[in-house]
């Protein structure tokens, strides 16, 4: 039973961390789109997206968002990993 | 693979509660419509007070709206508002106009009107022309107008900024040329009209300014004959700032004739100015211009129709091949440049340091860490956002004064491909992730597997096997 509530609020840290890399990771993200387009490079992409028959912008958006989702996951993933116990057997 | 189900059964039911978790403001308030379509005007009529119609609002009654004018400095805090007339109400359409009352005391930080909600009858509104009261003159200064906000009100947030209106954009139709009025029944020498040249050159010193246009003066129907009185053009430059004060050295006068007609009843005045501008104005900055009259105010409502009429011509003189009517009518330019109507401004032209600081700001925002939405950019693909991006710093290079490049589709084709792209790209991306999650669980409980790399060999869970 106490073994099973641990294993619950680990869980449960765990999703908060991977929650917070999320938010952290689209901050950096979105760091990294200002440092980078917000310039003439922007705009010159900007213009390019305006030739595509779909809004670049948006479609860009909703990869970053599964990237950042998968990274968050990759790394609340590690550090459940990092402390789950190893049995090992000689 | 148990505990990656568990992992997954847990996130299925937060994530509702990472929704709850957004902010309330300017997150699903995508339902605010404001209507950027001038209301239809008839030809030679105008009243004040003017009207903007918010439509295709939805809400639920009742609700109070507020308005807020931008300046361009965006310095204005929401520390004081009065009530607006308020509507009555027939409830055939969603939405509500606020009146803006050229007699209400003009403070610049100081417009914001409450408004209470009112389903309007849109058939019912007269036939009041939306205008651009983007000057505005107090305590002897001038600010000029951008937009307007408008926000609701909750207890606990207070007030909610839910959009803004761009006073540039109203004027942005497929007619051609682009025509509005400038609406306020005026007292001419207290409330001036005010135009903007968005013009990219500088008007130099010494360089001719005409202006001609036609009026419509209420009153008098019978004899036109009765109007008399001077006429001139009152040209305010902003040299340095958005402000500057009425007895200003900028300021010159320009002298006018005009020709009175009587039309339908109703007289209406054309005016022919022409002068020259004492000094030099950059006109990155606003250089306006107020209509002056010597004659009596109390009784007559002026305004300034069809301004997209007038013809700045800052370095050539109009000349005109017609001599029948006194050179009001048609005049041929030679040379020179016909602005039909401010239609392009761009704020960012008035203050040029903005940028910069708008960049950095833009870089520390990022850094805000309230927990808004984190799934706002999967929402975002079904709306209809704006399209055409902005290139203020290409134009700038290529000596443009198109600051904004549309897509070359339309919005019900991008409308339907873009959530079918954005969505089949993150199923990709997502099945690599579960196909590179089920290879290294395959080898989960080999020493030295090879599938899934480094995570393969360091998430043991249980018993190791014995050393190959």
């Amino acid at each position: 039973m106490l073994d099973t509530v641990f294993h619950i609020l680990k869980i449960t840290v765990v999703v908060a961390i991977a929650a917070f890399f999320m938010v952290a990771i689209n901050a950096l993200i979105g760091v990294l789109t200002t440092l980078l387009f917000h310039n003439v490079i922007g705009e010159v992409l900007g213009i390019l997206s305006c030739c595509l028959p779909f809004n670049a912008a948006a479609v860009f958006g909703a990869l970053g968002l599964s990237c950042s989702a998968i990274l968050s996951f990759l790394i609340s993933k590690k550090i459940f990993d990092l402390t789950s116990w190893s049995v090992s057997t000689v | 693979m148990r505990w990656l189900k568990k992992v997954l059964r847990i996130i299925a039911i937060l994530l509702p509660c990472f929704c709850c978790l957004a902010l309330p403001h300017n997150t699903f308030a995508k339902s605010f419509v404001i209507n950027t379509i001038p209301i239809a005007y008839p030809n030679k009529t105008l009243y004040d007070p003017f009207h903007i119609t918010f439509s295709q609002l939805t809400y639920t009654a009742p609700k109070t709206w507020y308005i807020q004018y931008v300046l361009q400095d965006n310095k204005c805090t929401y520390d004081d508002f009065h009530d607006s007339t308020a509507s009555t109400s027939t409830a055939l359409q969603m939405g509500f106009s606020y009146v803006f009352d050229s007699s209400e005391a003009l403070y610049p930080c100081k417009h914001l009107a409450r408004i209470s909600n009112s389903f309007y009858n849109e058939s019912s509104l007269p036939n009041y022309v939306l205008g651009r009261p983007n000057f505005r003159s107090w305590d002897q200064y001038w600010y000029a107008y951008d937009g307007l906000y408008l926000f609701d009100y909750d207890t606990n947030n207070g007030l909610n900024r839910q959009s803004k209106l761009n006073f540039s954009d109203l004027f942005k139709t497929n007619d051609n040329p682009l025509t509005y009025s400038i609406p306020e029944s005026m007292t001419l020498n207290t409330l001036p009209i005010g135009l903007l040249f968005p013009t990219q050159d500088t008007i130099s010193a010494g360089s001719s300014i005409i202006v001609k246009g036609e009026y419509w003066v209420d009153g008098d129907s019978t004899t036109p004959a009765s109007y008399g009185g001077t006429h001139s053009i009152l040209v305010r430059g902003f040299l340095d700032s958005i402000r500057y004060a009425n007895d200003s050295p900028s300021s010159f006068t320009i002298n006018c004739s005009d020709r009175v007609y009587l039309d339908n009843g109703i007289n209406f005045r054309e005016f022919y100015c022409s002068g020259t501008s004492p000094y030099t104005f950059d006109t990155h900055y606003p250089v306006g211009l107020t209509f002056r009259s010597s004659l009596g105010q109390d009784s007559y409502s002026w305004y300034m129709e069809n301004a997209n009429k007038f013809v700045i011509d800052s370095f050539n003189v109009i000349t005109n091949n017609d001599t029948t009517d006194g050179g009001l009518l048609n005049p041929s330019v030679s040379g020179g440049e016909t602005i039909n109507a401010p239609g392009n401004i761009n704020s960012q032209l008035y203050h040029p340091g903005v940028e910069s600081a708008d960049y950095y700001q833009s870089l520390v925002d990022q850094f805000n860490f309230s927990f808004t939405n984190p799934f706002q950019p999967i929402f975002d693909l079904f709306t209809n956002g704006d399209a055409c991006t902005q290139i203020p710093i290409l134009a700038g290079m290529l000596n443009s004064t198109e600051t904004e490049y549309c897509p070359w589709f339309d919005a019900n084709t991008r409308n339907i491909v873009t959530p079918v792209v954005a969505l089949s790209s993150v199923m990709l991306v997502f099945g690599f992730l579960v196909r590179w999650l089920g290879a290294s669980s395959g080898n989960l409980f080999e020493d030295g597997g090879s599938g899934g790399g480094s995570m393969g060999k360091s998430t043991f869970i249980g018993k190791r096997g014995p050393n190959a």
